[in-house]
């Protein structure tokens, strides 16, 4: 009796052991900051899956995209260990870095489960990676893309007409801002001028931005950057000088103001909306750059404005270049978009890393989020941009997926120190107030954000501005 | 104190301990915020004296705000008095279908600022809004509305005046009917015209109303942002760029809350100031 007893025990133990190993953090709760509205959606919906394979229970605490950063940098610099993760925007690393531990070690540590080098570079290197490590896993894959209408572009009447105006093949896609300016003068008609071999029954526009103050300087930093070639760089990483004024950003905010001309009216007052409408739904306007929407979207491409329009066809391709001395240089904007990283003050760091480990890591996780219109997260992955399933589920979506992948071979960062949204605010207020007339030269404006960026730098220290600057750049 | 005493200061004092937590204190906070270098991501923050007014009235920008505001102040007043107190004229009076009309004049003050600001953007929409499409239909151009640096302000104007002008109708309207019968009876029988009536009658007799809602707009006015915000977000350039959204930007964008609770305090003496002088001009003219 007492030998089965032994036994009955030493099963209880195995039991109990195999349970326990089954749901390593039974009992633990985390909770997570999350960015209210379709952002949550996806933790939600997979608490009940983490509750059931990690034991782990998951507190959501959705704050508005507003009050996000002064409530997460509230709570973490007072350490309240309010929260075990944080989702923040990438470009308040430089804030939020004291608080926040890095992940190299949990990554090391699960046998990198997570698969980490199965980012695409471009968010590997500019959302991640922080003075050389690695600060938090991404959630968005936000980038920017060229978008132009394809059906247009490959009309043969239209491509033998651009050469005997412009002397060299209408280039598909479009590879360089001059071949962009080129492209819109060519394509920018009125009502009742012929367009793909019929009548135009509204203006068609070449070229447009999304140009409304508050944003507009991403649609300069797609100039500024590649203009800037062949070492591109928002400040001299020695001295901390502002290049924002250099004669390469005087001919980046040139080249905006000269695409003006063939852009619809209005486009000053444009925001998301505007521009994804004009492109998308009314088919007036040739060529644009976005974030990752249309490309996702690319079956709701409206018919050109013509009276037999050909079918829509939208053509994707990485933002332009320039070419200088015969070489190609191409970069792409990776937007400071969402990450996730764990506190500093979390209780619960292990169980913190595999919830993370869970919602992001490579597999079908993650990779159903960024598939779903309901998150709103883009793909930031090989396998998502790779996964045959997304391919046999939307047919068309290669092209988008291919040139992600293109795209964020060579990625550029947004501005990521202390200051950054006061940095990129008064770029954006010049480069609005030039755009509108208020300002007469190009100088004149790029001068002035020279200006006001030294002043922030000096208030926020040349020298730590400095070391936050060089980790921006550290892999 | 005796009971009869402790009574009624019993029965205000939740009414005091609420004001002072939510109003008072919060105001003398930001009083103290504002001689502060109070960056939200610099752990100290410490007393600055003056330098952060000093910084505010050396700013390009915030000069421009002033001026901004001013004329949006004045370009709103100017349209919405003259048009809200001739419809309250007009409704003043019986007609068929008044019981219809009135309600319907005052749908814009009961939407949401944000609605009407993304109303505005499809609106005043430059390419396909329905008010270009309709200039065309009369054979004149398309204006660039909010997307211009020249007619931005005018658009927020005009938005704006469309949702606020029910509110100056409603309460002039108020006081116009609340008037007494008394002295309109003697003025016609002394053979007074209309517009004599008007102007030394209903002018004088409305003027507390015509203060009260003078003065209640001019705050409201000073304080916009939500359709500022969606419309223009300032811009283009700075062209609408009002004290509001620069307190906004600066305060929340930039985190320079020293800087903002200063600029916040500027814009509340000049309040206080235009607000007593204005309610002196009018106690004046009425002795």
């Amino acid at each position: 009796m007492k030998k089965w007893f032994v036994l009955f025990l030493g099963l209880l133990f195995v039991g109990i052991g195999g349970l326990a190993a089954g749901k390593p953090f039974e009992g633990v709760t985390i909770t997570v900051a999350v960015h209210s509205g379709h952002h949550a959606t996806p933790w939600y919906m997979e608490a009940k899956n983490i509750k059931d394979l990690l034991g782990i229970t998951l507190n959501v605490v959705e704050i508005s995209p507003e009050e996000m950063y002064s409530r997460e940098l509230l709570e973490l610099s007072a350490r309240t260990g309010a929260f075990d993760i944080v989702q923040y925007n990438s470009a308040w690393i430089g804030d939020f870095e004291p608080y926040l531990v890095p992940l190299d070690d949990f990554i090391i540590k699960t046998g990198d489960d997570f698969a980490f080098g199965d980012y695409l570079p471009g968010f590997r290197d500019f959302h991640n990676m922080w003075g050389g490590k690695i600060y938090s896993v991404t959630l968005d894959g936000d980038t920017f893309l060229l978008y132009y209408r394809k059906d247009l572009f490959e009309n043969p009447e239209e491509r033998a007409a651009f050469k005997a105006k412009y002397g060299y093949e209408l280039p598909d896609p479009p590879k360089t801002w001059d071949q962009v300016v080129d492209l819109a003068e060519f394509f920018t008609r009125k009502k009742g001028e012929k367009l793909a071999g019929s009548v135009l029954t509204k203006d068609f526009y070449g070229y447009a931005d999304q140009a409304k103050r508050g944003r507009v300087y991403y649609w300069y930093l797609f100039r500024y950057i590649p203009f800037s070639a062949p070492n591109p760089h928002y400040f001299d990483p020695e001295t901390m000088e502002p290049l924002i004024n250099s004669p390469a950003a005087v001919a980046a905010l040139e080249n905006m103001k000269k695409l003006l001309e063939y852009s619809p009216p209005g486009v000053l007052g444009w925001e998301w909306d505007e521009l994804f409408n004009a492109a998308m739904k009314d088919g007036r306007v040739a060529m644009w750059i976005h974030w990752p929407d249309e490309g996702r979207r690319f079956s709701e491409l409206a018919p050109l404005p013509v009276e037999n329009p050909p079918e829509p066809k939208l053509g994707i391709a990485p933002t332009p270049g320039v070419i200088k001395d015969g070489v190609y240089y191409q970069y792409t904007l990776v937007d400071s978009a969402w990450v996730a990283s764990i506190c500093a003050d979390s209780k619960n760091k292990d169980a913190a890393w595999a919830v993370l480990n869970y919602m992001f890591g490579a597999g079908a996780v993650s990779l159903k989020w960024v598939m779903s219109p309901d998150s709103g997260w883009d793909p930031n992955r090989y396998s998502h941009v790779n996964s045959p399933l997304w391919r046999a589920k939307v047919p068309g979506i290669d092209k988008f997926l291919d040139t992600e992948v293109q795209a964020m071979q060579h990625g550029f960062p947004c501005l990521k120190i202390p200051g950054a949204f006061e940095y990129m605010d008064k770029l954006d207020l010049y480069i609005s107030k030039y755009l509108a007339g208020e300002i007469k030269t190009a100088k004149e404006a790029l001068d002035k954000v020279a200006e006001e960026w030294k002043k922030i730098t000096e208030r926020f220290g040349v020298e730590s501005q400095k070391e936050f600057y060089a980790k921006l750049w550290q892999k | 104190m005796t009971r009869r005493r402790r009574g009624p200061i019993l029965l205000v004092l939740p009414t005091m301990v609420i004001l002072v937590l939510v109003v008072i204190f919060p105001m003398i906070y930001s009083l103290t915020v504002s001689f502060r270098l109070y960056d939200l991501r610099v752990p100290r923050h410490p007393f600055v004296g003056f330098e952060n007014y000093i910084r505010l009235f050396t700013d390009s920008r915030f000069h421009n705000a002033l001026g901004v505001t001013g004329l949006l102040l004045l370009g709103e007043l100017a349209l919405q008095f003259p048009i809200g107190f001739g419809l309250a004229i007009l409704l003043a009076r019986k007609f068929r279908g008044k019981k219809v009309v009135q309600p319907l004049l005052l749908i814009p003050m009961m939407i949401t600022p944000v609605v009407v600001g993304y109303m505005g953007r499809l609106l005043f929409e430059t390419r396909s809004g329905p008010i270009n499409y309709f200039l065309n239909l009369m054979g004149l151009p398309s204006a660039l509305w909010h997307t211009s640096a020249s007619t931005a302000l005018l658009t927020v104007i005009l938005l704006d005046t469309w949702q606020w002008t029910p509110f100056m109708m409603g309460v002039l309207l108020a006081g116009l009917v609340s008037l007494p019968p008394e002295p309109y009876e003697s003025a016609k029988v002394d053979g007074a015209s209309g517009l004599q009536i008007f102007w030394y009658l209903t002018l004088p007799l409305l003027k507390p109303v015509i203060a009260l809602v003078i003065i209640m707009r001019a705050l409201a006015i000073l304080q916009t942002f939500d359709i500022i915000y969606v419309l223009t977000m300032g811009g283009p350039g700075t062209a609408t760029e009002t004290i509001g959204i620069y307190t906004y930007l600066v305060g929340f964008r930039y985190w320079d809350i020293g800087q903002a609770s200063s600029a916040a305090w500027v814009l509340a003496m000049m309040l206080s100031v235009g607000v007593t002088i204005f309610l002196k001009m009018m106690g004046r003219e009425r002795r």
